[in-house]
This record gives structure tokens, C-alpha cells and sequence, in this order.
């Protein structure tokens, strides 16, 4: 089970307006090789890990990529 | 002895264990209702005394069988988080 804080893992402070660079951070995001798509990779692979410590990581990595949203 | 011990121990376990399943079944419920119904006393009400309830049991069982969330988890020389059983095991 799940919980979300209301707070950012890392505090952000944007600068300046760049729709470019925000381009790239919400692939970066939500894209083919983005954060979320990390994490599902994570938590899905951790079932089938043979290593339970391992797989007790691969559930601390998949929540640490979610994390990152 | 030590049997009966182990037995109460489970049992006490089990029985945490289902109450923080449940508490935690009706406040993930609630959240939704409340997020867009925010002034509902008999909501408000409930959630107050569910979240007594799962504090406590959470509370107990933290400290008696280890931690159910990484925040909670207590080092004494040794990391312990990645111990399983893992929920999806079976059992947590």
C-alpha cells in the first residue's frame, strides 16, 4: 500500500519560464523512458526476483522513482 | 509456556494486523468522499474515530512486531526493513 506526502523528495525552485526545457522534463516524467514508467518496471519485475532482498529493493527503487513525481 | 506465549503473540498479531487493515480500508474511502464533500460532520466524525482507532493499532503493532511504513523503522545495529515476508506473500 501506497501513501502520498505533501511534500517534494527534493525542494524545486524554477527561475525562469522555459516551455522547451519543461518539454523535456515531462517526458523526462511521463514519457517512454521517464520516471513513471521506471517505477511500474520496478514494482512489476520485484514479483518475479528470486532474491527477496531484492526484491524488498527493487519495491524501495519503484517507490524512490515514484517518488521523483 | 513459551507455546502459549507464541500463540497470544499471533493471535494479538492477527488481530492488529486486520484492524489496520480495516481502519485503513475505510480511510482510504473517506479520503475520496472527503476531498470533495469537506464540510460533512457525520464524514468528519468518522474519520476522527478511525484515526484514533488505526493510530493506536498501528502504534502497538510498530512497536511490538517492527514497522509497517520505512519512516517508522528503528535501527539497533542492524537494518531490518528488507526482511520479508512481503505483503504480497501472503502476509505482512
Amino acid at each position: 500500500m501506497w501513501s502520498y506526502e505533501k511534500r517534494l523528495q527534493h525542494p524545486v525552485n524554477i527561475k525562469e519560464c522555459n516551455p522547451r526545457l519543461a518539454q523535456v522534463i515531462m517526458s523526462q516524467f511521463g514519457g517512454p523512458d521517464g520516471e513513471l514508467a521506471a517505477s511500474m518496471r520496478y514494482l512489476s519485475q520485484r514479483y518475479t526476483m528470486p532474491n527477496r532482498k531484492v526484491a524488498g529493493l527493487l519495491t524501495d527503487i519503484g517507490t524512490e522513482e515514484l517518488a521523483h513525481t | 509456556m513459551e507455546g502459549d506465549v507464541n500463540r497470544m503473540d499471533g493471535n494479538n498479531r492477527e488481530k492488529l494486523f486486520a484492524c489496520i487493515e480495516a481502519t485503513s480500508f475505510v480511510m482510504d474511502d473517506l479520503r475520496l468522499f472527503l476531498d470533495t464533500h469537506p464540510m460533512d460532520s457525520g464524514a468528519l466524525e468518522y474519520w476522527d474515530r478511525v484515526q484514533r482507532v488505526r493510530n493506536e493499532a498501528v502504534h502497538e503493532y510498530t512497536k511490538c512486531f517492527g514497522p509497517i511504513e520505512m519512516y517508522h523503522v528503528e535501527v539497533d545495529n542492524k537494518w531490518t526493513w528488507v526482511e520479508g515476508p512481503w505483503p504480497w506473500e501472503g502476509r505482512c
